[in-house]
């Protein structure tokens, strides 16, 4: 267990980062399984019903935990099975052991069980004589290397055919060529006479169907379909999470998991097994099913309750951009990435979460591509909350209100912050020296209210970047709404997004931000104004995080609903015929990075607004640039050096870019590009808008 | 693959084929008769074949092709389960969208017998197509002390280096004979 705080973590980022077999072994693996989804998701058009059905079974399971453990129960019992409820992860190991003793068993074929996981069950039922054998292909290597899964779908990544090899030659004694085909086959080999020889099955289970007495298991080597069929005695662990009321309900599951998992349509072996089996000659299967509490119950009326929606797909895990270079040795306890935060804090306390809490940059992708809509980045912020906060981030905190000041007086802020003395001072304050400061200018000044010459107005929410660093944001946004013949306005009393209060878990200070911007900005929308951004970190928190901080309040659900990036706003009028676009700019390629918050809120059409002004798209194809908000301005591996790791495949791409003008909407995107030695230039500048 | 002989419902079988292939099932749509001889020239040099839920006359037509290869599941025991060379069974439920075949077990022999064969020839005679796991589970009656699988292909890993290898511990090959 990790519980010795940042200072390990600090050690563990620094030796992992320096394996860069297996940072490779991670990065590509990870692109894969990204990509696998991406394609899986575009067949089907029906994703995000999908999606809200989901997200609405699994809350169903959420609000009636006791009622679908007493249907689940009677049902397998009426089928001559047996239910129990293990309270604590201890109870639910002897409960098991002792099961298995009783009945004589000293061998078990075990499928992959992340509950066993959290249970430390295979050690327990070790320490109690009883054999276990891990018969996932991937879970078997790990097991006979000793190591931890890296990845709940993918547990042995970071192995190579090599590593299975030589497994294989000390563990098993036998000798192979190192090819996957041949690996493969004596894995079939050992392990089906583990199979034949067991005493008893051990399985997890990724639903359980309350109404029929079901168990839902998926598997593609079969393991989990062979497993339970040749002993006579099946011990089945599940959180009491997995229940579903339904088959119904199973099938909605179904249709997202594969799917937001390894980009499957289905897996290969999809079983549901309704009560115990029929042995022949009249005999039951003996079915236990062990369903765990271990703090579950007690979370369904907590915040962190719709963690218990997730139904370990690992789409959250394959989208982190810090998980796709150190994965789940570093990040993670029992269960990793962003939602293993939620749940080593629910099974294991918030102290232990937020032991490696810190490595989630909040840039929000993994409840962008959550199947059953759980807000994982901002539950996450809410567990951050108890942990200890940095210098530097105490400092980062404060960005608003220092540049506020610094804007008062800008030639000298920026000579001083620039000059050696001013990178000493920041050092001194946990912030990486080797990044520039950002200059400040004068505060953006546009009228505060409505244009009474344009016939349409929107209400602009600039958050710091546009107020006292680039003001020229606001106005090549003033210049293009006035060449398309809208207006608009800079709402007075608006206040910082506060996205860096979310980053580091000042929850209280980001929901004074909340309440305010969101007074401010609800007035005009109210009042038929919508709401325009020209920063898509900006337009996350207006969209997704205000709403949560405000807990769904009907002003800041008005706001997510009426607000928009700029470029949502030209690309309508484009396609409606209204205008059209001029390239600015003679060099017709550009290289434009698509910023996490603005693929978190699905808003990316800066790509198409440019295409239509006639430029040649280079699209950036990686999670993250790695800055993630202020996260890289920070010293040390949680920080300037994890931010540049997760930066290589970005600066890759740059490498092949033939052409010389590189744009993004993001204001510490942009300041990343700039550190790997790019000029940006504000995507709005780079077009001309002529009405129709 | 041949060519479908004509949808249950329209695009289902189609798509079902597409989708079967994609994950490595092998579908063989004709007739009666073609079926019997394909499956026959499949199955003859084989020492070791299970017959699993077959309808009557398939199964007397197995045990005269292959008289003295040819074990009943029910009656086989886990060694000659576990030695098979390839299992026979039969089913009437399709899924196009994720080129499943759905096959159910009333008995621990049956899903023993369709797990441990590396060949797998599943007959499927006037199939009805649904058109997603979700269309069949939003009607499905599970029946008690049964297993309902959704078979997607020969059994898969990519856990090796992401590369995919198949007969891992199920079916290495898959075939689904489709016929009026």
């Amino acid at each position: 267990m990790r519980v010795s705080g940042l200072r390990a973590l600090d050690d563990e980022l620094r030796v992992a980062l320096s394996d860069e077999k297996k940072v490779q072994a991670i990065r590509s693996s990870l692109w894969r399984l990204r990509e696998a989804r991406k394609f899986a998701l575009s067949r089907i058009d029906n994703y995000l019903e999908l999606r809200q059905r989901a997200s609405k079974i699994r809350e169903r399971t959420v609000e009636n935990l006791d009622r679908y453990i007493a249907l689940f129960t009677e049902r397998i019992e009426s089928q001559g099975g047996r239910v129990v409820l293990a309270r604590t992860s201890e109870d639910a190991d002897r409960l098991i052991a002792e099961e298995l003793l009783r009945l004589g068993v000293r061998r078990v074929v075990k499928s992959k069980s992340m509950t066993a996981e959290e249970l430390g069950l295979n050690s327990y039922l070790e320490s109690n004589g009883i054999e276990v054998v891990d018969t996932d292909l991937g879970e078997r290597a790990i097991q006979l290397a000793g190591d931890r899964p890296i990845h709940i779908v993918a547990p042995a990544l970071h192995f190579t055919r090599f590593d299975f090899s030589r497994l294989f030659r000390e563990k098993e004694g036998v000798e192979t060529s190192p090819d996957p085909e041949s690996l493969t086959m004596i894995a079939r080999m050992t392990l089906r006479k583990r199979f034949l020889e067991a005493d008893a099955a051990i399985s997890g289970a990724n639903f359980l169907i309350a109404s029929t007495g079901s168990i839902v298991l998926v598997t593609n080597e079969g393991n989990g379909r062979l497993g339970p069929s040749v002993p006579a005695v099946y011990v089945v662990v599940a959180g009491v999470e997995k229940l579903v009321e339904t088959p119904a309900d199973a099938g909605v599951m179904l249709e997202l998991l594969a799917r937001s998992a390894t980009g499957q349509t289905l897996t290969v072996y999809t079983t549901l097994t309704s009560g115990p089996q029929l042995m022949g000659h009249g005999v039951r299967q003996h079915l236990l099913v062990v369903l765990v509490d271990n703090g579950r119950l007690r979370a369904a009326s907590s915040e962190l309750a719709p963690a218990l929606k997730c139904i370990r797909c690992a789409a959250c895990l394959n989208t982190c951009p810090t998980f796709g270079v150190v994965g789940g040795h570093v990040f993670g306890d029992v269960y990793p990435g962003p939602m293993g935060i939620l749940w080593t804090a629910l099974v294991k306390g918030v102290e232990v979460a937020n032991s490696f809490s810190e490595l989630c940059i909040s840039c929000g992708l993994c409840s962008s591509v959550c199947p059953v809509m759980i807000p994982v980045a901002e539950e996450i912020m809410v567990v951050k909350r108890a942990r200890s906060k940095r210098l530097s981030e105490r400092v980062l905190t404060r960005v608003a209100s220092i540049e506020r000041t610094a804007s008062k007086l800008p030639r000298l802020w920026n000579a001083a912050t620039s000059s050696s003395i001013g990178r000493t001072v920041a050092g001194a304050f946990g912030l990486d020296s080797r990044r520039s400061i950002p200059r400040v200018s004068q505060t953006l000044r546009m009228s505060g209210d409505p244009d009474n010459q344009s016939a349409v107005n929107y209400a602009y929410f600039s958050d710091v970047y546009a107020q006292f660093n680039e003001p020229r944001i606001g106005y090549e946004l003033e210049r293009v709404f006035r060449e398309a013949g809208l207006g608009v306005f800079l709402p007075k009393g608006q206040t910082e997004a506060g996205m860096p209060y979310l980053s580091y878990g000042m929850v209280e200070k980001a929901k004074v931000c909340a309440e305010r911007n969101t007074r401010v900005l609800s007035k005009f929308v109210k009042m038929g104004y919508e709401v325009v951004t020209t920063e898509p970190t900006a337009l996350y928190i207006l969209r997704e995080a205000y709403p949560f901080l405000l807990k769904g309040s009907g002003e800041s659900v008005l706001v997510a609903q009426h607000s928009w990036g700029a470029a949502r706003i030209l690309l309508d009028l484009v396609n409606k015929g209204v205008i059209k676009l001029r390239r600015r700019f003679e060099s017709e390629e550009v290289f434009y990075h698509l910023p996490c918050h603005a693929r978190a809120t699905d808003s990316t059409e800066y790509v198409s607004l440019l295409q239509s002004a006639g430029y040649k798209i280079s699209v950036s194809n990686v999670t993250c640039c790695g800055m993630g908000g202020t996260f890289g301005f920070k010293k040390g591996m949680l920080g300037y050096e994890l931010s540049m790791a997760v930066s290589k495949d970005l600066s890759l791409q740059l490498e092949h870019f033939t052409g010389n003008v590189y744009t993004t909407d993001s204001s510490v995107c942009s300041m990343q590009l700039n550190h790997l030695g790019r000029d940006t230039v504000y995507p709005l500048s780079l077009i001309e808008v002529v009405r129709l | 693959m041949v060519a479908p002989v004509g949808d249950v419902k329209p695009g289902g079988l189609n798509t079902f084929f597409e989708r079967a292939k994609d994950v490595g099932t092998e579908v063989f749509c004709a007739s009666y008769q073609d079926v019997k001889s394909d499956l026959e020239k499949e199955i003859r040099s084989f020492g070791l074949i299970v017959g699993a839920e077959l309808e009557e006359d398939f199964e007397r037509f197995l045990a005269s092709a292959v008289p003295d290869s040819l074990v009943h599941y029910e009656s086989a025991s886990l060694e000659d389960l576990a030695k098979a060379d390839a299992c026979v069974t039969a089913t009437s439920e399709l899924v196009s969208l994720s080129g499943s075949v759905v096959l159910v077990s009333h008995n621990v022999n049956h899903r023993r017998a369709t797990s441990l064969a590396p060949n797998l020839f599943i007959l499927c005679h006037h199939p009805v197509v649904y058109l997603s796991v979700s269309d069949y589970l939003e009607h499905a009656r599970l029946e008690p002390n049964s297993t309902l699988t959704f078979v997607s292909g020969p059994s898969s890993t990519g856990d090796i280096e992401q590369i995919l290898i198949r007969g891992v511990h199920g079916p290495k090959r898959v075939k689904v004979y489709i016929y009026e």
